[in-house]
């Protein structure tokens, strides 16, 4: 799931590489170039119609992808597209959860008792004390300001597309997405390859910012979240259960998911059903 | 953007000034610029380097603690792990991805609950345990690895360069 260009990335593996001057300019020069092409897309675009998304394959050369964007167009009305910076299914999920808050009160209240006691968590699984609860605080401050009316609608979307808040905001994602991790280590360590353990894995994976989620990571996010989350595939390979669309956690299909995200390979974007269609939906 | 990197460049710097890790100074070199740093390392005690006070600079990123800073030694430190112009190259001051000399899995890598203290804490290992499997100064590494008395000498004549004592008869 590393296919999203990440802000650095470069596996130099040669034991005694010797880098000089050079090739350190060079690659400032194409992580900058990268960053540009990443900077182009809003962090979170406006709600487009979900036609934009059929437009942007064409028969010939991509008529799977055309079909299923059309097929899923019958469900889905509306895309809110989110930049590719390796951060997007955090953010997808931040931008997901804010929309139902602004709408829900009681939600908005809930939400910002449990981060409270993430922040304790957090604490007490030995995070960093001030380091992690700034990120904390600085989250809580955000709702709490949805709360009192300080921050109307169109402010949050200006804050959620600002990269030094969205930024220092989506920290608390990650952070509760860790800390899920290492409070039910035993669950997840047989998934964890190459020798590491769940506190390093989520030091290397999960911590550090423009890290792609992958699944031990989408799983944990929702869970810590407490939310339910549909994830739509174009390309039904790519989903755990091969088909197309995936419903997490799956343990109770009865309840509705109240996220849909589109997963193209690499990429999340968040997606929104047409009101009329609730009942029926896409059938595996 | 800034805001929030300077918020907390304070709040480290009056941790760092209100509970010192031993051995170490580190404040903004101008108080009107907080994104530039000036540090002093003492060499850790029970290696060639003790006794030396080494001179370095920090420099911030705007988008600091997301990504990390820069660490550049000032007085000429000759080690594997320092390039010659000075710049730190430990994998704590990178993010995972970013592996300029392909480091080990499961080195500590930055990420934004890290801190200046836990860099600087890392620095003063690396002075007392090089690490020549993934050496920034090639000959460095070679010298420490295959004649390590000339090393040392080396090191002691920039530890009394840096306590401006003359340099050793021997």
């Amino acid at each position: 799931m590393a296919n999203e260009p990440q802000k650095s990335d470069d596996n130099g593996q040669a034991a005694e590489a010797v880098v000089t001057d050079d090739e350190i300019v060079l690659q400032d020069q194409q992580l900058k170039t990268i960053e540009d092409e990443q900077k182009s897309v809003p962090l979170v675009a406006t709600l487009a119609p979900f036609s934009i998304l059929c437009a942007e394959y064409d028969n010939e050369t991509s008529a799977a992808f055309l079909s299923k964007a059309t097929e899923l167009s019958e469900v889905y009305g509306e895309i809110r597209y989110i930049r590719g910076d390796g951060n997007c299914f955090y953010r997808a999920i931040l931008v997901g959860l804010i929309e139902i808050m602004l709408k829900d009160r009681a939600r908005l209240e809930k939400f910002i008792a449990s981060s409270r006691d993430w922040t304790r968590t957090l604490v007490e699984l030995g995070f960093p004390d001030w380091t992690c609860t700034d990120f904390c605080d600085f989250f809580i401050e955000f709702l709490e300001k949805i709360h009192s009316g300080v921050h109307t609608e169109e402010a949050v979307y200006t804050i959620l597309n600002d990269d030094g808040s969205a930024n220092y905001i989506l920290m608390f994602f990650r952070l509760i997405t860790s800390a899920f991790l290492k409070q039910n280590s035993e669950e997840y360590a047989p998934f964890i390859d190459e020798g590491m353990t769940v506190a390093q894995y989520c030091e290397q994976e999960i911590e550090p910012m423009w890290k792609d989620a992958d699944h031990l990571a989408i799983n944990s996010l929702i869970k810590a979240a407490g939310t339910r989350v549909r994830i739509e595939y174009m390309d039904r390979t790519a989903a755990p259960n091969g088909g197309w669309h995936y419903d997490i956690p799956s343990d109770d299909q009865q309840i509705a998911p109240e996220i849909t995200l589109l997963y193209r390979p690499g990429h999340y974007d968040v997606i929104y059903k047409k009101d009329s269609t609730e009942a029926s939906e896409i059938e595996n | 953007m800034a805001g929030y990197a300077l918020k907390r460049l304070m709040t480290e710097y009056k941790e760092l000034t209100t509970r010192p890790p031993e051995g170490i100074i580190a404040a903004p070199i101008d108080e009107d610029n907080f994104f530039e740093w000036e540090c002093l390392i003492t060499g850790p005690e029970e290696t060639c380097f003790a006794n030396g006070v080494f001179p370095a600079r920090i420099t911030f990123p705007q988008d600091y603690p997301l990504s990390p800073p820069k660490m550049r030694f000032t007085c000429g430190i000759f080690h594997p792990n320092i390039y010659a112009d000075g710049r730190v190259c430990i994998s704590i001051l990178h993010a995972p991805g970013d592996d300029p000399t392909g480091y080990e899995l499961s080195n500590e890598r930055w990420s934004p609950v890290q801190s200046i203290e836990k860099i600087l804490l890392s620095v003063v290992s690396m002075l007392a345990e090089p690490n020549d499997e993934s050496p920034a100064n090639v000959s460095a590494a070679k010298m420490w690895r295959e004649d390590r008395a000339q090393f040392e000498k080396i090191a002691d004549s920039l530890v009394r360069k840096t306590l401006c004592l003359p340099a050793s008869e021997v």
